[in-house]
């Protein structure tokens, strides 16, 4: 397996500079408020998952770093400098790949490639992009029109690692992969940091921010609500569990356990638990129970924001 | 910007081409009648003059057949502001907003450009690409009278084309202008669209309708020379009005790119009916 090699130049005082600063951010569209007043800081390179559930204001954020749209009010800063007043300086330095990914679908992958890398003053070495469509697996001389929309994905992430930018700024980059092909981008995206990159991406997939991420950043509603480890994600998030046993039981018995709610337990023979944090507490008391069967099952990201942020609904 | 203005001609190669040909093969068609008609046009003027005078406006004011300057002026230059008028309508109002609405301008515009350069590249694109439709059309007509043996100078020949130039500059620019301030190109290209075919009709119709005279001159046909260039001086005040009119298309046009929100899905933009429900809304 090839790695990124190399990297962009690095900052005088790299660990200093945050790579994205925001402060109090707001962008609204007519009478929809779409940031409310984000605060962010990414550190130089980290993988930073950016989570939040469809509408949360992800991509919004993403496109004021680029300055393809204006905020309202707020102050941002990537790699130091001012989106806005120094767009070109930021793009050059960054990689980036629209949630929404259109290409030009009369180009084959490779036409596209050559027109966004002359858009670049040919930074991007050849060798580098049949290296990583090698890895991606995507044939560059097929005509965009014909490529699915996973390996167009894969097209999209190839122009934006092409470069080997100091900061990869990614919404949604697994969508319409396949599971090995999700794996392998997470490992590029790792060698990518390990050779100084900053990798800023977006997801509604919380696996997947787990996996890769340093640190992850959660917006709602237009709020960056919480930055946490991964791991404490986790910790707080939400499984369903159902279990089968041979014989009746009481369901208060499972219901007792740390972490556990009973959602459903009228037959005694199965019940439906919803569990919070680690499973060990439940575990232990099934293991003095005649288990036939156990389930569980991971709640999309919108349940689990609602029972972690359920407060900030009602208020 | 010279990446953009080399895309944009290569993008355009096709409709350059399509449309160059197309109007150079109808010139040469109609230079192929020439002689025939020429030799009939006492005839022909005799037909024609028991039209009704208004459905001859339509078609340019009736001139002497027996001169290429009247024949093309009939046949070909009267028409071609509304003909290329409807190419540069299109061009312009799609310019930025074709890419916008596919979505590829979010990509564009995250690489190191900066958008001076893609409107400038852009812009510049185009308006070769409407000289280069014009210069075929212009050799069709220029080998097309040599071939037939007709006397025209080709230096007056290109005076036409000069002033068909910069209604068409003035055409472009101006749709370019509605498609930044209109909810999307479609819109602009219809509202554009619109107003070309009636201010068409209208400067057409005004040589026999007298009440439309005054309304004739707020359209940009009535500057246009067309084949009357041929012999006769350009009429430098009106090209130059033109022009002057188009740059501040041109630059209102640069004032809203400058400041637009790039639109991936419809974020911002308005609609007719958005504005309905809304204006019903606040009346409530």
């Amino acid at each position: 397996m090839r790695s990124i090699e190399g990297n962009a130049k690095t900052l005088d005082d790299p660990m200093q500079i945050p790579a994205i600063e925001i402060k109090g951010l707001t962008k609204s569209y007519g009478r929809v408020q779409a940031l409310r007043g984000v605060d962010l800081e990414v550190r130089q390179v980290e993988i930073f998952g950016f989570l939040g559930p469809n509408g949360a204001g992800k991509t919004t954020a993403i496109r004021c770093m680029l300055d393809l749209i204006r905020p309202d009010g707020g102050e941002l800063r990537v790699l130091g400098m001012d989106p806005r007043r120094q767009s070109v300086e930021v793009r050059e330095r960054t990689g980036y790949l629209p949630g929404e990914l259109s290409l030009y679908p009369n180009l084959t992958a490779r036409g596209m490639l050559r027109l966004l890398n002359s858009l670049r003053r040919h930074r991007a070495d050849p060798a580098t992009i049949e290296s990583l469509a090698e890895r991606l697996a995507l044939d560059l001389d097929t005509p965009i029109k014909n490529l699915s929309k996973g390996n167009k994905q894969k097209a999209g992430l190839l122009q934006a690692l092409m470069h080997r930018p100091e900061l990869l700024i990614l919404d949604e980059p697994t969508l319409g992969l396949d599971p090995l092909m999700q794996k392998e981008v997470l490992q590029i995206l790792r060698e990518a940091r390990a050779a100084g990159t900053t990798v800023f991406f977006s997801s509604h997939n919380i696996s997947e921010v787990e996996e890769v991420a340093d640190r992850v950043g959660i917006i709602r509603k237009g709020r960056v609500v919480e930055v946490l480890e991964p791991e404490s994600l986790w910790d707080r998030s939400l499984r369903r569990v159902r279990v089968r046993f041979r014989k009746a039981v009481d369901p208060q018995r499972v219901a007792e356990a740390p972490g556990v709610t009973l959602l459903d337990g009228s037959d005694g023979t199965s019940v439906v638990l919803q569990v919070t944090g680690e499973m060990g507490g439940l575990i232990r008391v099934l293991a003095q129970l005649p288990v036939r069967d156990l389930e569980t099952e991971r709640p999309t990201l919108e349940e689990i924001f609602l029972a972690l942020y359920r407060n900030d609904e009602e208020d | 910007m010279g990446v953009i203005f080399l895309h944009t001609l290569n993008r355009m190669r096709g409709t350059m081409l399509g449309w160059g040909l197309s109007l150079a093969g109808v010139a040469i068609l109609f230079m192929t009648f020439f002689e025939d008609i020429a030799t009939q046009a006492d005839t022909l003027k005799r037909l024609m003059q028991s039209y009704p005078p208004e459905v001859l406006a339509l078609f340019g004011a009736i001139q002497d057949l027996s001169t290429p300057q009247g024949f093309l002026g009939m046949y070909f230059f009267s028409s071609m502001p509304l003909i290329l008028g409807i190419f540069a309508v299109l061009a312009g109002s799609g310019l930025l907003l074709q890419d916008e609405e596919e979505g590829v301008l979010d990509l564009l515009l995250a690489h190191p450009i900066d958008r001076a350069q893609l409107f400038l590249g852009r812009l510049l694109g185009m308006m070769v690409v409407t000289a280069g439709i014009l210069a075929i059309a212009f050799a069709g007509i220029a080998l097309s009278t040599q071939w037939a043996g007709i006397d025209t100078a080709i230096v007056e020949l290109a005076k036409s084309f000069i002033t068909l130039y910069v209604q068409l500059f003035f055409l472009s620019a101006f749709s370019l202008m509605l498609s930044l301030l209109m909810p999307g190109r479609s819109t602009a290209a219809m509202t554009s669209g619109l107003l070309l075919f009636v201010a068409y009709f209208i400067n057409s119709l005004s040589s026999e309708v007298e009440s439309l005279r005054q309304a004739a001159r707020f359209t940009p046909m009535h500057y246009y020379q067309g084949a009357q260039a041929i012999g006769e001086p350009l009429d430098w005040g009106s090209l130059l009005g033109l022009l002057g009119l188009g740059l501040v298309f041109l630059a209102v046009a640069w004032w809203r790119w400058r400041a637009r929100d790039i639109r991936i899905t419809g974020e911002g933009a308005w609609s007719w009916r958005g504005l309905l429900v809304r204006s019903r809304g606040s009346s409530a």
